[in-house]
């Protein structure tokens, strides 16, 4: 049995977040993740932007966080060494009664305290703001501090940092049981964990995973979203996110550029079963109306990718974060219906925790040496080609390139492979290169990433998983001959 | 009977129709545009023949897991997969030239499986 | 090591190495930079007969087929560049060009009069298509299988349904069958099949695998790895028809929807692509609008025939020489643009010049069993040739004698008539 003070149950974004602030005290604390790799859930599916808090209806803990999250980002982006990026955002409209709506946003905006809000009501002077926002916009709520990431990226160097710090995380094991003992002692299929304290950010099954210990408070159902992704080259760059009127439900169909250039359109809001990430055709089609409404110039045919991810919603809520100990049992501690703007928010919903904790007398003892600093990994594609040279010189595997779409060298996978937690699957090797993201969508490079990882994790290339278990690529060899 | 053939003799691709009779020969045949047509025809109605592609392992070489290999000529279709079969356990040692030979007479067929490349 | 050569060729395939044998032919310095270990391209995994009646009048294996070009290349004098990816071109204003490599020994900057572009194709994706489902593995390109299971040895799933009839679903078709998976069926969008009839003959039809046409795949269906797919009929508009829903239990699903030209240095340097081919547009001495940067094989317009890649290549080559050498000139006038009216795609060149004779090469959109070439000038017919069948898998040549050329004024267009 592994002895730690607090278990965090999920390694997304929130989770992720909170094991970061948490490697400040001198605590032993652990992620539980079920998936193969962290931030494979929720966090890899979505528009990665950092809204600038003009959504959310004042008042509520959202509406808090996501714009405490916008002031804290920068400062954690150079910490932490992850892209970000100010790009400031403009929610767009048509008409008279769109803009009684953003009359309502901008008032929101102000409430909530968004710096450097304008509510525009000239069609010159969207066009100034976003020159590739339609021509048929007529009023719009400009946000100058929105900015965006890449969510998996902002995950893994928070939780890189929380292990270099001594967090402890454990990849591929759902928790199966928990028994309230001394604390709680929980079962995954591997390994048994006793704690003190337990966070749940366990994403969409968080109130499962609290029943498991008998607490039922609240209940999660998962709103499905489809997503987008087009190529570099789809007639717009530096795309500003663009949002329509929102529903009460969802932001609506958002259309921006992405830190790597690429266009994504984000998202739809259907209630589905949980765990049910597939795309829909219908879905689809609606991204597609979305945003060629708003955006102007786009060649809608360019897309590269479609995928979907789900929010986990709390019912009855409000559309807000559950985030509060337990009313039965006061050392475990919701992290719930983190739905959007989660990503946002993930630096000060971490802060937010680690304040519940210190009200509900966590002992939380500042370490001496704790290290703010994860240090950025070597991105090939962005060094000049003298620093390029300088490098190979070093080593020879960064003049080898396995990805040819996105320029990622075989050096930056065997960097990504000593980092920890290790990556060891192709998406958890794509999420921290970029390999295979690409316009063929590792069609040429996806064989050399499998051989590659199965050399330097010395199996069979048979075992390597695109993503979690049985999600298997290979099964065995065409020829069987022997030497 | 009656047959629509598709000669592959050459890029042009004729469509043949042929008649053949009780014996399976060709009775009647339109449709080709050089009589090499007609020994296609002849041969896919009897006992059509194929070159057959695969690989076989290969050992020591710098960049190759397997050797591409062929039948030098057309192999009668009925055979393949017993050929297949004596492909699948069996390797070779790099280096090897094009045109080496890998199985010779394989099935008695007179017909050699050769090496497509040069592995070093 | 030098770092001046008369003609840089990107690309070491059949196109590359073509291009780069012929331009050394012509006494020039070449260097041909290639990104794999080896020369070859996709033909090394191209293990199937069927290459070279054209251009060897003989048939070969896609592997042998490089050889042969591999072996003519090792008697020159072409400084060849292996596992070296090219990151930019960059032009000096005195019509000097800089290509910028790297491989394992660094980052190198070779400068030169003429560029050949030859870096081929890619494949069409899921994403491409939009096919909606959840997101497993087990959805692979033909080419990405065609490569584990020809390259690596490895078996990328046990029963396969195939998504399109291009030549390269066709024999993926085969080599399943043959290394023993199974495959289900192909499935094809389109009314007719879109590869060579050979294929559909000895790679379907000899394995007894049904092809079904006017279907298409409307879901992926899995939780980690593909368990099954929906396919549907559609309708003429190539829309799924509700109610004609299938489910197809399988492990993996091949996709061989399309090839498109991979032109991502080439628009990064300046070069114009045309949006019918997704490759450059191109003279008649396939230069691109960069004078001095020439395009030719499949990076230009996707072939039906690797022989075709070569033959444009050679040409594309002696080209690209006699313009470093200074023996032809970018600057050219009584020029013709060249149109081209459905159901022709697109032609290449895209125009040419008036008192040449021209070999425009194109490609139907949908097949015709029976029509005439028409060429207008400024609405004015010019040239009517035989009638005759076109198929989509065929790249077309239409040849046009310089003495027609002298009636047009600035401008062709091809069309098809169609007859009875």
């Amino acid at each position: 049995m592994k002895e730690y003070d607090l278990i965090i149950i999920g390694g997304g974004i929130s989770g992720c977040a909170i094991a970061r602030e948490l490697s400040r005290y001198k605590l032993k604390v652990a992620i539980l993740e079920k998936n193969s790799d962290i931030a494979s859930g929720t966090t890899k599916a979505n528009g990665g932007i950092i809204h600038a808090g003009d959504d959310p209806q004042p008042g509520t803990l959202k509406a808090k966080l996501n714009v405490r999250g916008v002031e804290l980002y920068p400062t954690y982006a150079k910490e932490l060494g992850f892209h970000y990026k100010l790009t400031g955002s403009m929610v767009v409209g048509f008409d008279e009664d769109d803009l009684k709506h953003l009359e309502q946003i901008y008032d929101n905006g102000i409430q909530n305290g968004v710096q450097g809000i304008e509510l525009v009501k000239d069609s010159k002077r969207i066009q100034e703001i976003e020159p590739q926002c339609s021509k048929n916009a007529k009023y719009a709520v400009y946000c100058p501090n929105c900015g965006i990431v890449d969510p998996f990226e902002v995950a893994i160097a928070m939780c890189e940092n929380a292990v270099e710090n001594g967090v402890d995380v454990y990849l591929d094991e759902p928790v199966i049981k928990i028994d309230k003992e001394n604390g709680f002692i929980i079962k995954t299929p591997k390994d048994t964990y006793h704690t003190t304290y337990v966070i749940d950010a366990a994403g969409l099954h968080a109130d499962d995973v609290a029943r498991l210990a008998g607490i039922d408070e609240y209940n999660i159902i998962a709103r499905h979203g489809d997503l987008l992704m087009l190529d570099k080259e789809c007639g717009v760059k530096n795309l500003m996110p663009l949002y329509p009127i929102p529903s009460p439900e969802s932001k609506g169909v958002v259309s921006l550029s992405t830190l790597a250039g690429n266009v994504i359109v984000s998202a739809t809001a259907v209630y589905r079963e949980k765990d049910d990430t597939a795309s829909y055709k219908e879905g689809i089609e609606e991204l597609l109306r979305g945003t060629n409404k708003i955006v102007d110039g786009l060649n809608s045919r360019k897309v590269i990718r479609t995928f979907a991810g789900e929010r986990a919603v709390v019912e009855n809520n409000n559309n807000d974060f559950w985030i509060k100990p337990s009313t039965i049992e006061p050392n475990w501690f919701h992290v719930a219906g983190i739905q959007s703007p989660g990503v946002a928010s993930a630096p000060a919903l971490a802060e937010y925790v680690i304040q519940m904790l210190k009200e509900s007398d966590v002992p939380l003892i500042e370490k001496e040496n704790w290290n703010p600093i994860r240090k950025e990994p070597i991105d090939f594609s962005e060094l000049t080609p003298t620093e390029q040279n300088d490098l190979i010189h070093q080593d020879p595997t960064y003049g080898k390139i396995v990805c040819r779409c996105e320029t990622v060298t075989e050096g930056e996978i065997l960097a990504a492979l000593k980092r920890n937690p290790q990556p060891r699957t192709v998406e958890a090797i794509k999420r921290r290169t970029r390999a295979g993201m690409g316009r063929c969508q590792s069609g040429f490079c996806q064989s050399k990433v499998v051989l590659i990882l199965a050399r330097e994790l010395g199996v069979s290339p048979s075992d390597i998983h695109l993503e979690n278990k049985n999600s298997w690529i290979l099964t065995g060899h065409v020829k069987e001959g022997q030497s | 009977m009656k047959m629509r053939i598709c000669c592959t003799t050459c890029p042009n691709e004729c469509e043949l129709d042929v008649e053949i009779d009780e014996n399976k020969k060709i009775i009647q045949a339109t449709g080709n545009k050089c009589p090499r047509g007609l020994t296609f025809a002849e041969k896919e109605v009897v006992d059509p023949e194929r070159v057959l592609a695969s690989t076989v392992k290969v050992d020591g070489a710098k960049h190759n897991a397997l050797l591409p290999v062929r039948t030098n000529e057309a192999l009668p279709l009925r055979l393949h997969f017993n050929v297949m079969h004596q492909l699948e356990t069996m390797h070779v040692h790099a280096p090897i030239k094009m045109g080496d030979v890998i199985i010779h007479n394989v099935c008695d067929s007179g017909i050699d499986v050769i090496a497509s490349r040069n592995i070093d | 090591m030098n770092t001046n050569y008369d003609v840089i060729v990107i690309g070491g395939g059949p196109a590359g190495m073509a291009a780069a044998i012929e331009a050394s032919k012509q006494n020039t310095s070449v260097a041909l930079i290639e990104r794999n270990d080896e020369l070859g391209g996709i033909l090394n995994q191209c293990i199937h007969p069927g290459f070279g009646l054209k251009y060897f009048k003989e048939e070969l294996t896609g592997p042998e087929y490089a050889q042969r070009l591999i072996n003519e290349l090792q008697e020159t004098t072409v400084k060849v560049f292996l596992s070296s990816m090219v990151l930019s071109i960059h032009h000096d204003d005195n019509q000097t060009h800089y290509v910028t490599f790297i491989n394992e020994e660094g980052n190198t900057t070779l400068s030169t009069k003429a560029i050949i572009l030859a870096m081929g194709c890619r494949e069409r994706t899921r994403g491409e298509i939009k096919i909606p489902g959840s997101r497993v593995a087990g959805v692979f390109t033909a080419g990405l299988a065609q490569r584990y299971i020809n390259m690596d040895n490895f078996k990328p799933g046990n029963r396969f349904v195939i998504l399109g009839s291009g030549d390269i679903g066709l024999i993926m078709a085969r080599r399943l069958s043959l290394e023993g998976m199974k495959v289900l069926g192909v499935y094809e969008l389109m009314p007719y099949a879109n590869g060579l009839f050979r294929n559909i003959k000895n790679c379907l039809d000899d394995f007894n695998i049904p092809l079904h046409l006017s279907t298409t795949v409307t879901k992926v269906i899995g939780k980690d790895r593909v368990e099954a797919v929906e396919v549907s009929k559609v309708d003429e508009n190539l829309q799924p028809i509700p109610g004609t829903e299938e489910v197809i239990p399988c492990d993996t699903l091949l996709l061989s929807i399309g090839l498109i030209p991979e032109n991502e240095i080439s628009s990064k340097a300046g070069v114009e692509l045309n949006p019918a081919t997704n490759g450059a547009y191109v003279n008649e001495r396939f230069e691109t609008n960069i004078p001095g940067i020439f395009s030719c094989g499949n990076v230009l317009h996707v072939h039906d025939l690797a022989d075709n890649v070569t033959a444009e290549a050679n040409i594309t080559g002696k080209n690209a020489a006699l313009y470093a050498l200074g023996l032809t000139s970018s600057i050219r006038d009584n020029t013709l643009v060249v149109h081209v009216k459905t159901p022709i795609g697109y032609s290449v060149p895209s125009s040419i010049i008036k008192n040449e004779n021209a070999s425009i090469f194109f490609r139907v959109r949908k097949p015709i069993s029976n029509a005439v070439m028409v060429v207008t000038s400024n609405g004015k017919e010019i040239f009517r040739g035989n009638a005759k069948e076109y198929k989509p898998s065929i790249m077309e040549c239409q040849i046009i004698p310089s003495k027609i050329l002298s009636e047009a004024n600035d401008e062709i267009t091809l069309s098809l008539e169609e007859g009875e």
